[in-house]
């Protein structure tokens, strides 16, 4: 073994927290249908997506001046708006429809990519940049990873389920990373805000500092946005959870007995951040439905036990506590896991 | 069914430090996009940094308006404020904001043809409609909790002031 394999072993050891010691191997047939299941719904709902937004752009009528073109529809300039506007709907409406039908096929994972590239750097292209689209276009990138070939001959073994769950996995890991990036960003500019003696991230009105500042930039009045005014301190704990929750989100795509309760915490922000601060995730709500909720690495790890235990950071206090779930509770015997049909009970 | 051949452990590592490699890349380009982008971005690789700084002062540029065509206003009027106007402004985006300091960003550099693409692009989509306009880019610092509550700010100053089309 080499000493890249030993610390990349140590390291996926570490962020891994405590393990069950379910023989994970015997799922990996049900997660490779969970996973198809996604990627399937996945591609339904983009083709949602691009008929809903070919509407719109089919329909442009307003002047080439009010746009600052993004690089992937810089070519607008030449042909027109309108053209333009048809050509990226037309695209979208027959990428969407081949996505459902043949998302299989590289090419057509391609074409999607290409699709949504196209329609979000038209949405963009008026001077400033959302982001409701990145993450499900990059999720769209991460799937050209997964193999080609049909359902059957992909699950006829094990190397290929591996292979496939493996390509897969990209889009999760993806979007915790993006999570715990934006967490980074917090955490830095709150400590050195800390450091400097001023309010920042985590002080007490942080929430509701930023619930002010998001309402005067944008004219907007959020529904709970008074009362997490009058009321700071109340949104102290929820603003340093989400702190915490984004930063070590990394580290959650390696445990995937929290994958379903980082999913529904990371909704929960989402919905929070439609009521105190009137910003819509709906694009988030839906990829942590599909990722982390419906996991398909989460399959068999129910117990509550192991989960808190394997929070980052908190698990080591709470096994003190609950005792090293895997040691006592949750440990499966050898030879016994397998039912009749060769697949392995919920541990529960 | 014969098992497939393609599958094989040597292809499962590759693909994971494919995984790895790609990630990796990502959040070096996302962090130098945040950096040096002029956008904050190299589109559409975007660095997750949202609602990053926590400060209880702060400033902002704003849109105020003094005159719609040939309605004059007694004191400049926040942007948001006329909706009756133009339908941007009940549109609760910050698109405005970023296209806003955007303008600024050129103005101050010098980048006359970027302050000249953001003015055209500014006034076409959220003052266009009612004939000329007057318009003033102001700095506002305030306390957003204070300037909540009270509306009260504590300094403006006018960056620059234009006017869009010919007076009717």
């Amino acid at each position: 073994m080499t000493k890249f394999h030993q610390i990349a072993g140590a390291l996926r050891n570490w962020a891994s927290g405590p393990r069950l010691r379910t023989p994970r191997w015997a799922l990996h047939r049900e997660m490779y249908e969970q996973s198809t299941l996604i990627v399937t719904v996945f591609y339904v709902v983009t083709a949602a997506f691009l008929y809903e937004g070919s509407r719109e752009l089919s329909d442009l009528a307003v002047p080439l001046e009010s746009f600052d073109l993004l690089w992937p529809v810089a070519w607008i300039s030449e042909v027109g708006v309108h053209t333009g506007g048809r050509l990226i709907a037309q695209l979208g409406i027959f990428a969407g429809l081949l996505g459902i039908v043949a998302w299989r096929a590289r090419g057509v994972r391609v074409l999607v990519s290409l699709a949504l590239l196209l329609y979000a750097a038209m949405s963009n292209s008026d001077g400033a940049i959302s982001h409701g689209y990145h993450e499900w276009f990059w999720i769209s990138v991460c799937f050209w990873l997964l193999p080609t070939e049909s359902k059957v001959a992909v699950g006829a073994t094990r190397a290929g389920r591996m292979q496939f769950l493996t390509a897969f996995s990209a889009a999760p890991l993806l979007i915790l990373f993006f999570y715990t990036l934006s967490g980074l960003y917090k955490c830095w500019y709150a400590l050195a805000a800390i450091l400097a003696g001023e309010s920042g991230g985590f002080s007490p009105d942080a929430l509701a500092i930023t619930v002010a500042w998001r309402a005067i930039q944008t004219g907007s009045q959020p529904l709970w946005g008074s009362f997490v005014v009058d009321h700071p301190l109340l949104g102290w704990p929820f603003y340093s959870g989400l702190y915490f929750v984004e930063l070590v989100s990394i580290l959650v795509f390696f445990r995937p007995s929290l994958h379903r309760a980082w999913g529904i915490i990371l909704i929960a922000f989402h919905l929070g951040t439609l009521l105190f601060m009137d910003i819509i995730f709906a694009r988030h709500v839906l990829i942590n439905g599909l990722l982390f909720v419906m996991s398909p690495f989460a399959l068999g790890q129910h117990d509550w036990r192991h989960q808190i235990v394997a929070v980052p950071g908190l698990g080591r206090l709470a096994a003190m506590v609950l005792g090293r779930p895997g040691s006592q509770g949750l440990k499966t015997q050898p030879g016994t896991a397998k039912d009749p049909q060769g697949r392995i009970p919920a541990v529960t | 069914m014969k098992p497939h051949r393609r599958y094989s452990l040597r292809n499962y590592s590759a693909l994971k430090i494919t995984i790895a490699m790609f990630v990796v890349v990502y959040g070096i380009v996302a962090y130098q996009g945040g950096a040096k982008s002029e956008r904050g971005e190299y589109f559409p690789v975007f660095n997750w940094s949202l609602f990053t700084y926590v400060k209880s002062v702060r400033g902002l540029t704003e849109l105020h308006v003094k005159r719609i065509g040939a309605h004059e206003f007694e004191r400049p009027v926040n942007f948001f404020e006329l909706d009756e106007y133009f339908p941007t402004a009940s549109a609760r985006s910050s698109d405005l904001k970023k296209n806003l300091e955007r303008l600024v960003r050129a103005r101050a550099r010098g980048d006359q043809a970027q302050v000249a693409t953001l003015r055209k692009l500014i006034e076409t989509r959220h003052l266009s409609g009612h004939g000329s306009v007057e318009y003033a880019l102001v700095y506002v610092v305030f306390s957003p909790v204070e300037r909540w509550k009270t509306g009260r700010t504590m300094r403006e100053s006018v960056i620059a002031q234009w006017e869009t089309g010919p007076r009717t």
